[in-house]
């Protein structure tokens, strides 16, 4: 079943002869239960693309559809509140409110949807205990490790029970161990939760845990397929998967 | 040089921040050149005054009285060793007409030959007098009459109404023109005519010979001068109207003070962010090379560049507002001011206290960008400096509240000088101000709980970010603090004050009509003679009860110069003053038995009480007089004396008059006024009713209140350019936040909201304890007021002014948070997210 669709999305920056296409025409159909890793080289509009697909940004042309709705033709406080309801967001320094504890950090999104303190509270205990985070919820950002921080970021992209969760380079600032993880918490949630999940990552090695793989170049979709179709692609050797879900093997 | 364009580039890409931080300093140079070009200005003006007057003389001879002494006087200081050059005058207060009108003027009676050896001034057009019939004029009062060399002039005085030809115009050597009324110059035997004084001169300026000691011809001319005449080194005799300014000059000088803490503030938390923000390209200067020395000295030249900028916007600024201030003091002290003069002292201190302030402000910053690791910042870790704040900042309150409390006690039992209170009130408002990072958290907590229910979460968020930064929270709360106390403290005391005033002259100014021939003059009292027949003719008035004629005239009382009210007391004794000590029958039977009733500022000041002795310097000497009763006074600054009529002919050798208070009969008083209308105008002096006397002081004291106002709105205007920098300052830093909080959850107008709950927590904490601050700052001055007045100015609690503060205050800071509230709704998300 569908959850998010583009059709035929562009985005450019500046414009007359100083224009920038960022995106050009891009459409693609992301299900549920999907596990997809945009890849691509440094400019290709990777980041671009996970913004517009979250509703951050609005294409320049084309239509973003979440669960049926076009999310261009919201404005902005509807896609602020589809955001906060139905997509999580982790990013690749975590962004955690530093003045406030894990467990406050993680309910904070509810908070502003108006939910109660208490109930707000209990859920993102409930999504810290997911993570494994749990037992360090009163701990302000600064005393806990990267991975740690990110584990909370997770938590909180996942307490609201998202439609769809948008990593951007979600392993980008964490060491081995740490990335080892965050990948495995994230296969988790595909396979233990059916969680959708839109990665843009850099590294080959974390892109083989999806099970379907986005090539950007130039703005432009060069490859949208499974995993192991990727691998033989002689421009980006993609190191050979420790985990795959979504359909593909696990070793 | 590459250091140089790095700092340029980067004041560059921040137009904002760099705006924000020119304004606030041009708003508190310009609030300094403002205040100070104005008292400069008047003060520069009453020196000019006494220099043109008394000039280069080493001494002066002066009578105690008002009638002057016996021209042979002269003679005899002519023959005293040591003495190289005795230049005689007589000033009196005269009525000059023109033919667009009248003003009054001050006469000095000179002899032409020799005056200029002891007045510093130039004949700047015309010539010098020669005949009886010529009149020389201060250039600048000539000016602002219209009136050229060979004009025609008349001058009304005790002599009669008398007609001059205006052949020069005179102009002070050292600076600009003369005012206080400005000066009409008449050879000596003109001026004797015009106040009908033959043979009688005033004064007396010497020249003592090279090689003699001043001190050693005053002794020897002391022994041989007459009773009655004083020898003296020239001091200021605008003393009495130096010190009535010196409440108003406090005011100027205490928003000057204020203006320089928001400056120095402003500037503080630019650098401190600046820094911040930089933290990682300083890491990378750091890494490539540059020495702390030159990561300090970035931070400090950038200070200076952007401080000399905003200090020349500043004078300019500043030309403005002292044109304002000074046309309020005009109106207060009815002294005319030279339009356009500038001197330069008040631009140089002013540049310098913008580039010496933001130097201050910018140390701290600049120490925190040298001593930036590179490691440290190239990983981007933030150091909290919270703790440290709290606890330095803690026990320096400690400190302050003891010096504050032992500074307040000395102030309040009058063992500090006249504005002890105010240096005292500074130190404890200090005191609090350096206790707020310490229970920030606390009350902040308090407040957010109340708050919650309405603002939700953001309230929360808000607190967080303010408690994140205590010092610069701290500050801002400070600068609040300040403003809305200083606001209701100073408002509250001059409302108190205008009260004691208005208490004041219901008291003590009471009559149906007041003759005079011009205005008097506030600090002395003093108006032109009127012409001697003037009683005679207003006897014959039908229906006028009684008259009662009034004398000013300027005396001594040891070290004080004071002025002497003359009169006969006719009428009911309750009708001449606002007794603090006796009642007023034991004062009108006192004065008649040759008693003295005195102002409160002088008994304080000498420590006196009813039933003891002041001493008087008369023309038989100095006399002890008897206190009947002690009155409050606002003439002269309540350095006054009362003296019944017969005393003072006995005791000063008094004639002529200032003005005549007219009791009339009740039912006739329209048929009166008519008549008393016929003899001002057929003579050229001035008839008041009580209600038009009523006018003329609560215009002047409307005049003090709206200037006062005007100085209060500047400091609204400084504490919200104070408050837009920090929340500015705060969304600048929180970019990333907000638009990580854009992604996740936050509306547009939930970020808002979140930014009016800073400025609401940031109001509340600071003007709620300020404003009660403010109520304790106007009952201390209250309090203080009686080591200067010698009574109570009565202390009123004035619910509606605290409320309107607050209220004024509250709508400021939330206007103020309008700006910084938009920017962070409208901040693009994807950018935001970015931002370093």
């Amino acid at each position: 079943m569908p959850i998010l669709e583009t059709r035929d999305v562009s985005k450019s920056y500046g414009t007359g002869d100083a224009a920038v296409a960022a995106l050009r025409g891009v459409s693609t159909i992301i299900n549920a239960g999907d596990f997809v890793a945009i890849m691509g080289p440094s400019g290709s509009g990777k980041s671009t693309l996970l913004t517009i697909l979250g509703g951050v940004e609005t294409p320049t042309s084309g239509q973003v559809l979440l669960e049926d709705a076009d999310i261009a033709q919201l404005s902005d406080d509807e896609r602020t509140k589809l955001r906060r309801r139905r997509i999580g967001f982790i990013f690749q320094s975590f962004n955690l409110l530093p003045n406030l504890s894990a467990v406050e950090n993680v309910a904070l999104p509810m908070e502003l949807d108006g939910k109660s303190r208490a109930e707000s509270q209990k859920l993102a205990i409930a999504a810290l205990d997911l993570v494994e985070m749990s037992h360090r919820q009163k701990h302000l950002p600064a005393q806990l490790s990267g991975g740690e921080q990110q584990r909370v970021a997770i938590a909180r992209a996942l307490a609201i029970n998202p439609a769809i969760l948008l990593a951007d380079e979600p392993t980008g600032n964490l060491d081995s161990r740490q990335s080892d993880r965050v990948t495995k918490l994230l296969t988790d949630l595909v396979t233990q939760r059916n969680q959708t999940i839109v990665m843009v990552t850099h590294d080959p090695s974390v892109a083989t845990i999806a099970g379907r793989i986005l090539k950007i170049r130039d703005g432009a979709i060069e490859y949208d397929g499974p995993t192991e179709e990727a691998q033989l692609s002689p421009d980006h050797a993609i190191a050979r998967p420790t985990i795959r879900v979504h359909g593909a093997a696990r070793q | 040089m590459a250091l140089g364009q790095f700092s340029i580039r980067e004041v560059v890409a921040r137009p904002l921040r760099a705006i924000l931080t020119i304004s606030s300093i041009a708003i508190g140079v310009g609030a300094v050149v403002a205040v100070l070009l104005s008292i400069e200005t008047t003060r520069q003006t009453q020196r000019d005054m006494l220099r043109a007057v008394s000039g280069k003389a080493d001494l002066e001879v002066i009578s105690d009285g008002a009638n002057g002494f016996p021209y042979s006087v002269l003679a005899d200081i002519r023959k005293a060793d040591g003495v190289e050059v005795a230049v005689p005058s007589l000033q009196r207060f005269a009525k000059l007409f023109h033919s667009d009108g009248d003003a009054r003027t001050q006469v000095i009676g000179i002899d032409p030959r020799i005056d200029q050896q002891v007045r510093d001034y130039d004949i700047s057009e015309g010539t010098q007098l020669k005949k009886l019939t010529d009149v020389v004029l201060d250039a600048s009062f000539a000016k602002s009459l219209k009136i050229s060399v060979g004009d025609e002039i008349k001058l009304l005085a005790a002599g009669g109404l008398k007609k001059f030809n205006v052949v020069g115009f005179a102009t002070p050597r050292a600076s600009s023109a003369i005012s206080l009324g400005g000066a009409a110059y008449l050879v000596l035997p003109a001026a004797e005519s015009a106040f009908a004084s033959k043979s009688t001169i005033d004064q007396v300026q010497l020249i003592v010979q090279p090689g003699s000691k001043t001190e050693d011809v005053k002794e020897a001319l002391a022994q041989i001068l007459p009773e009655g005449v004083t020898i003296q080194i020239p001091r200021t005799r605008s003393q009495m109207a130096e010190e009535t300014m010196f409440a108003t000059e406090n005011g100027l000088r205490m928003s000057i003070a204020f203006a320089v803490l928001i400056c120095a503030f402003i500037i503080y938390n630019t650098f401190q962010m600046a820094v911040g923000e930089r933290r990682r390209q300083i890491g990378i200067l750091r890494a490539i090379g540059a020495t702390k020395r030159q990561v300090g000295w970035m931070i400090l030249r950038e200070a200076i560049g952007i401080s000399v900028f905003a200090a020349a916007l500043g004078c300019l600024l500043g030309l403005y507002g002292a044109e304002i201030i000074s046309d309020a003091m005009e109106k207060m002290t009815q002294v005319t001011l030279p339009g356009g003069k500038i001197t330069w002292q008040p631009f140089a201190i002013a540049v310098g206290i913008g580039v010496v302030v933001s130097l201050v402000g910018a140390i701290l910053p600049a120490r925190r960008a040298s001593s930036v690791h590179p490691i440290e910042a190239i990983r981007a870790i933030e150091t909290s400096h919270n703790q440290e704040v709290i606890t330095a900042t803690f026990r320096a309150s400690l400190i302050a509240f003891a010096i504050g409390l032992v500074l307040l006690f000395a102030a309040i039992n009058g063992y500090l000088p006249l504005g002890g209170d105010v240096v005292a009130l500074v130190v404890l408002l200090l005191a609090i101000v350096l206790l707020i990072p310490s229970i920030l958290s606390s009350i902040s907590k308090l407040l957010v709980a109340c708050m919650r229910p309405w603002l939700g979460v953001e309230s929360e968020l808000a607190r967080r970010q303010l408690t994140q930064h205590v010092g610069r929270s701290a500050l801002t709360i400070g600068v609040l603090f300040i403003a809305i106390s200083t606001t209701t403290g100073m408002a509250g005391n001059v409302l108190d004050n205008v009260k004691n005033v208005r208490d004041w002259y219901t008291r003590a100014i009471i009559g149906d009509f007041f003759v005079r021939s011009t205005n008097p003059d506030i600090s002395t009292g003093a108006a032109a003679d009127m012409p001697a027949d003037i009683e005679a003719k207003l006897n014959q008035v039908a229906g006028v009860e009684f008259i009662d004629a009034i004398r000013y005239v300027s005396a001594r009382s040891g070290e004080n110069s004071i002025l002497v009210v003359v009169r006969n007391f006719v009428g009911k004794p309750t009708d001449f003053f606002d007794l603090v000590e006796g009642t007023p029958d034991e004062a009108v039977e006192g004065l008649r038995n040759g008693k003295v009733v005195v102002g409160t500022v002088l008994t304080q000041r000498l420590g006196l009480h009813k039933g003891d002795k002041i001493p008087l310097e008369t023309k038989l000497g100095t006399r002890e007089l008897e206190i009947a009763a002690t009155t409050n006074e606002y003439f002269a600054g309540g350095l006054t004396v009362y003296l019944h009529s017969e005393t003072a002919l006995e005791l000063l050798d008094v004639s002529g008059v200032d003005a005549y208070v007219i009791q009339a009969d009740d039912n006739r008083l329209a048929e009166v006024e008519k008549q008393l209308q016929v003899i001002c105008q057929e003579n050229h002096i001035i008839l008041q009713s009580y209600i038009e006397v009523v006018d003329f002081i609560n215009n002047k004291v409307n005049g003090i209140i709206a200037s006062l106002w005007m100085l209060l709105a500047l400091g609204c205007v400084i504490a919200a350019m104070g408050l837009i920098n920090t929340l500015t300052m705060n969304i600048i830093e929180q970019t990333r936040e907000i638009g990580m909080l854009r992604v996740i959850a936050m509306t547009r107008s939930q970020v808002r909201r979140m930014i009016f709950s800073q400025a609401l927590l940031l109001g509340v904490i600071g003007l709620v304890p300020g404003a009660l601050a403010g109520v304790f700052v106007s009952y201390v001055i209250s309090l203080s007021a009686f080591s200067i007045l010698g009574h109570n100015v009565v202390f009123e609690m004035r619910y509606g002014l605290i409320i309107g503060c607050l209220v004024l205050g509250m709508f400021i800071v939330l206007l103020a948070s309008l700006l910084p509230a938009e920017r962070a709704a409208r901040l693009k998300i994807a950018s935001a997210l970015h931002y370093e």
